[in-house]
């Protein structure tokens, strides 16, 4: 299987994709010399490709809102490479503008990252081989986009050696692509037309990561008792709905999982 | 802490100030099971639950940005964005391509904007 929306190029020897050459030995060899970290490294980042619609205006927006909120050009691109974490980007230059308490600024921008504590989570077992370095590396650049992306292929049973290489492609490119859309938002500031309605594209990225994790019924129902309970409590301080709304989600999907266990479900 | 900021006040070492403080415990929260933690090997119930991670927060954050407005929710035919959502899904499910998500969701977002009434 192809994956979501990424079609590898053949392999200039033997003509078949790396997924299926790389998915069982061929010609007794586990890998072949020309499918390298490096050759990981240039799919993941043109995996990313497809989503770089979504992610381009969240980063110009990002941007403006930064400038718009009182922050020099340098800072708000500087907040872009630090950070690197857009929701909470936004949330943090919106407090600034408000006057807000930087101990508020700074309690936001942490729950609504701590996301991140969970996709480390669910990141580390399939990096389990990986050395210190490479997890430093990797855990700088998780990222809604970052994990969604490549913990698809991992759970699709990715070959172990390809995983660094593939997730590093992927968070490579999103990091400078970030910095590259930030920067130019800081510098554009307000003069885009308001009336493109770009900001949109904010959800539909995530809308375009959440649907292929929709696999059956307990993802389903995750995903639903996630959205709902989000919605629900959305007018709770410091963005804590987006927090419920997970616990919930999880706590739903393994229920149903519980409640359906004699029945597998087909994948969607 | 009694210090607060305003836009015009703020001074560029209090915002670069705020900005790393925020980026290193953000980075703190990325390293926590990844290099903190990471010895610890997860249980059969942790694995399970972790499945339902990316479903139930990626919805958490799609949900309340096209059914809320201005913080009120709306469910109405109005909502605009609501319905190019509902679009970009129903695109989404069908081609399982993420271009065509976005590219279905903003077209008829801009369809439905000019629309009269």
């Amino acid at each position: 299987m192809g994956g979501w929306g990424v079609r590898f190029p053949a392999c200039c020897n033997c003509g078949r994709t790396p997924a299926a050459a790389d998915l069982e030995p061929h010609n007794n060899k586990p890998m072949h010399d020309t499918h390298t970290p490096g050759r990981y490294f240039y799919l993941g980042a043109s995996a990313v490709v497809p989503i770089l619609p979504g992610v381009a205006p969240f980063g110009l927006i990002s941007g403006i809102a930064a400038v718009e909120s009182g922050l020099s050009p340098t800072a708000a691109w500087l907040m872009s490479a630090m950070i690197f974490a857009g929701a909470s980007q936004l949330a943090a230059v919106q407090l600034m503008a408000d006057n807000a308490a930087i101990w508020i600024v700074l309690l936001t921008v942490w729950v609504i990252n701590l996301r991140f504590a969970m996709y480390s989570a669910s990141l580390a077992p399939h990096l389990r081989h990986v050395g210190t370095p490479g997890r430093l590396m990797a855990a700088f650049l998780v990222t809604d986009h970052g994990y969604g992306m490549s913990v698809l292929r991992f759970d699709d049973g990715m070959p172990i050696p390809q995983r660094l290489p593939y997730y590093l492609g992927i968070g490579v490119t999103l990091w400078v692509v970030w910095q590259a859309t930030t920067l130019a938002g800081a510098l554009l500031g307000k003069q885009l037309p308001p009336d493109w309605s770009l900001d949109f594209a904010i959800p539909l990225t995530f809308l375009a990561l959440l649907i292929p994790t929709l696999r059956g019924g307990p993802t389903l129902a995750a995903g639903l008792t996630g959205g709902v309970v989000a919605v629900v409590c959305a007018a709770l301080p410091y963005n804590l709905g987006l927090i419920a709304g997970a616990v919930c989600g999880i706590a739903a999907g393994v229920m149903a999982e519980a409640l359906s266990s004699n029945r597998p479900w087909v994948s969607g | 802490m009694g210090v607060r900021m305003t836009s015009t006040q703020m001074t560029s070492t209090m915002a670069l100030l705020v900005i790393s403080l925020a980026a290193a415990g953000t980075y703190l929260l990325r390293l926590s099971f990844l290099y903190l933690m990471r010895n610890w090997t997860p249980t059969a119930t942790l694995k399970r639950i972790l499945r339902y991670i990316p479903p139930a927060t990626l919805a958490a954050l799609v949900l309340p940005s096209i059914l809320l407005d201005q913080g009120e929710l709306d469910l109405t035919l109005e909502n605009t964005r609501m319905l190019a959502a509902a679009c970009a899904f129903l695109v989404g499910w069908k081609t399982r391509s993420m271009l065509w998500v976005l590219a279905s969701g903003m077209i008829s977002l801009w369809v439905l904007q000019a629309l009269p009434g």
